[in-house]
């Protein structure tokens, strides 16, 4: 069984990750040669499956690909993909933009003047960027459970994350939690070497978000509209579809008590684990430990919490600080993501500007405030907002470590469907997906302030 | 100033009452469960402070107890099910709970009789249906497999419904359970984590048929007044779900506990329990109007060892490999 889950994993990691990234680098492409009206609301709307719950793309892709909706065999391979898909393109398109936005302006010009932008742009940015990429979401789907679970007919379906949920969950046979876990980070490791160098690379120098020219050909230019917008449907009609569905529950869901308490209590779980995110990744990026984040990220959250509670429990009931646990595995679990965008920012700044700085800042608090805190405040924002979108979707360990009367708002929504109440739940799926597209738009809207700063 | 917080802090605080924490699951807990009003009545009866604390559904009760170990909070636990009793049995979490009388289960012919936990309600499991879609259900296990109907299940190794359908498969079928689940492979839709994947599934239009219980017809005539679902009622019998509680060993509160568990089969508490989880109390009392009638289902009685959930398990992995 084993033996079938690893095969399965990585036959579906392998692909989700293939298929992301050429959708990922289309948009990608598609966002850096064209201006248009609205783009910044689009390249928003682009972002928003990342940080859905597993549970609303689940029913999104049904939605539209399911019985009825265009029909297809949603159940098996090509459901798992499509979910898996829609989940990871976001990823691969924030690396390509971050990585397009820190292109030098003299670079431009010169690949532009030459016509070569293709050669001396696409191809620097994908080289650079795509093993990162690749190795994050090859991360995420292999330890994709609700999904692969769902939408994997069952048959001989079946994962190494879902072996570890059945080892703690039924058996509490901690030994075979032990040896799929270290199976489970082998494989991450590997997937780390493998991009390592990737991880590495001194960034070029920062600046702001152009336009590069659009493809001389017209068929080019016809092709990658045409693939722009069919990359756009595969992200964006699911989601419309359950958003039609889902919209006829919305007044009835207001009628209900814990709704706000709800949303509050997601807040400030976020903003704990923005908070001990932000510390951890801070500490590793100085120490220069990259690798441990990806190693932690490469643990399943139900077997890093196992760890922790048996090492706490001979002194304390680690239950007893349940929030904050939660917000503890939450943050451990987003740093592998965390870590390489702070890493992208701190690489932009060269050798030489470093040493002027310390030349110019010996105190180590000036440093932070006058040069640090300047130069990384806008991905100090995003990281956080970031952070604070994927906790509020977030639902594999609340119910394990929640204390009592601490619901946040998925966990609202599986008691609405653990309570037959499946219209509501679908509403309330849809206000998350409204609160973490609103909550993107801020970070655009960020960006677009510092952007015009910096002009 | 101080005084005057340290005055406020005294006088916010409760003078005698005691404090019961009690696992379940999060249905039970939630606002739409019964949870609350059996928090209320209690509260009303013992001076006390009844906290619920969801934890999952019944084998991640049981996880969280063995893994908080003698540290637990915990005084009770509400919702393991009779498939994992012995297991929990074993674990030695648990304390008798003392009480003399035998309890029957409907009129099943089933008598729980347990020294460590006490039945609260009980179910059977069948496959719900909309009537309007699928006028001429099938009667038995061979009819759904022989049939073009779409079913959604759920998987025994991370669900109490999925793990109670492969026992009831394997009581049917003995050593040939693997053969009929390869033979009703073709009508599963899907597998799910849940109960909640497959009955929003089936909620879809996904699929003809989901396994759930007897009693979900019932909320949504009573709960949505829709009388458009149904349970099928099959030949060979169903298999029961019967819920469980249980004292803490560790607990410094036997006796509230115990009042507790007293409380749970009261009338009040079993009222709570049909229109708040859904199922049939063991109290026998008065079900509601168009609460199923369990007598339109016919009962599988079976005793399961722990090597027979276990045997049950794989029969089911073998078969639908």
């Amino acid at each position: 069984m084993t033996l079938n889950a690893l095969y399965f994993t990585l036959l579906q990691s392998v692909l989700s990750s293939l298929g992301a990234i050429c959708f990922g680098v289309i948009l990608a492409i598609g966002f850096s040669r064209f201006r248009f009206r609205g783009q910044r609301f689009l390249e928003a709307f682009c972002y928003l499956p990342f940080f859905l719950p597993p549970l609303a793309v689940v029913l999104s892709v049904i939605a539209l690909y399911g019985r009825q909706g265009l029909n297809l065999p949603v159940f098996g391979l090509f459901g798992i993909l499509m979910a898996h898909w829609i989940f990871n393109i976001p990823v691969v398109l924030f690396f390509l933009r971050r990585a397009y936005q820190s292109v030098p302006k003299a670079q431009v010009i010169l690949a532009t003047q030459a016509g070569e932008v293709w050669r001396l742009i696409d191809c620097d940015v994908l080289r650079r960027v795509l093993p990162t990429a690749f190795a994050i979401v090859f991360l995420y789907a292999s330890l994709s459970f609700t999904i692969v679970l769902t939408l994997g007919r069952g048959l001989s379906v079946t994962t190494l994350e879902l072996s570890i949920y059945q080892a703690i969950r039924y058996d509490l046979n901690l030994i075979l939690v032990a040896k799929l876990a270290l199976l489970q980070m082998a494989f991450g490791l590997i997937v780390y070497v493998l991009a390592r160098n990737s991880f590495e690379t001194d960034w070029p120098e920062a600046s702001q978000d152009f336009q590069l020219p659009k493809p001389n050909s017209v068929v080019l230019r016809f092709g990658l509209v045409f693939f722009f917008i069919c990359t756009l449907l595969i992200l964006a009609a699911p989601l419309i579809e359950f958003s039609i569905n889902a919209s006829s529950g919305i007044f009835q869901l207001f009628e209900q008590n814990g709704l706000f308490e709800a949303a509050w209590n997601s807040i400030k779980l976020g903003l704990m684990s923005v908070l001990i995110c932000q510390f951890i990744a801070a500490v590793m990026i100085y120490y220069q430990r990259d690798s441990l984040a990806w190693l932690i990220g490469a643990t399943s959250p139900l077997v890093l919490a196992v760890a922790v509670i048996l090492c706490i429990r001979p002194f304390a009931n680690p239950f007893s600080y349940g929030v904050v646990f939660v917000a503890l595995f939450q943050a451990l679990a987003m740093l592998p993501l965390i870590v390489s965008t702070w890493r992208g920012c701190i690489n932009k700044v060269s050798n030489e500007e470093r040493r002027l700085m310390k030349l110019l800042m010996p105190k180590k608090v000036d440093q932070l405030k006058r040069f640090w805190w300047p130069h990384c405040r806008g991905t100090g924002i995003e990281t956080s907002v970031l952070i604070v979108a994927l906790s509020i979707g977030d639902l594999a360990l609340m119910p394990l470590f929640a204390p009592s009367g601490f619901e946040t708002l998925p966990v609202l929504i599986w008691q609405m469907i653990g309570s037959y109440r499946y219209e509501m739940a679908s509403a309330l799926s849809l206000l998350v997906l409204v609160a973490i597209f609103v909550l993107l738009g801020i970070v655009q809207l960020w960006n677009a302030y510092e952007g015009y700063n910096d002009a | 100033m101080r005084d005057l917080l340290l005055m406020t802090t005294l006088i916010a605080a409760p003078l005698s009452a005691e404090t019961l924490n009690v696992y379940t699951y999060d249905s039970f807990a939630s606002q739409w469960g019964p949870g609350p009003d059996i928090e209320k009545g209690f509260e009303e009866q013992c001076d006390c402070d009844l906290v619920f604390t969801a934890a999952g559904d019944g084998a991640s009760i049981l996880s969280r107890l063995q893994l908080e170990g003698k540290n637990t909070e915990a005084d009770a636990v509400v919702g393991i099910d009779q498939n994992l009793a012995d297991k929990s049995g074993d674990t030695k979490l648990f304390a008798e709970h003392n009480f003399e009388m035998a309890q029957n289960i409907g009129n099943t012919g089933w008598v729980w009789d347990n020294e460590i936990f006490r039945a609260y309600d009980w179910g059977y499991f069948a496959f719900v249906y909309k009537k309007e879609k699928l006028e001429t259900p099938p009667k038995n296990f061979e009819e759904l497999a022989d049939s073009d109907l779409k079913i959604v299940i759920q998987d025994p190794r991370s669900s109490t419904p999925g793990l109670g359908l492969t026992v009831w498969v394997s009581e049917i079928y003995g050593e040939d359970a693997p053969a009929y689940w390869e033979k009703l492979k073709d009508n599963i839709v899907t597998v799910t984590p849940g109960w909640s994947e497959a009955y929003s599934l089936f909620l879809a239009d996904e699929a003809d048929m989901v396994m759930s219980y007897t009693t979900s017809p019932a909320y949504h005539l009573i709960a949505e007044e829709d009388d458009g679902f149904a349970a099928a009622s099959f030949e060979e019998g169903h298999a029961l779900q019967i819920e469980l509680s249980g004292i803490v060993a560790s607990s410094d509160q036997q006796e509230l506990g115990r009042a507790f568990l007293e409380y749970l089969e009261s009338e009040e508490a079993q009222n709570a329990l049909i229109t708040g989880n859904w199922m049939y109390p063991v109290a026998e009392i008065e079900l509601p109007e168009g609460f199923t009638n369990q007598n339109n289902f016919k009962s599988l009685i079976s005793d399961t060892s722990e090597s027979d959930i276990e045997n049950a398990k794989e029969a089911f992995q073998a078969g639908m490999k």
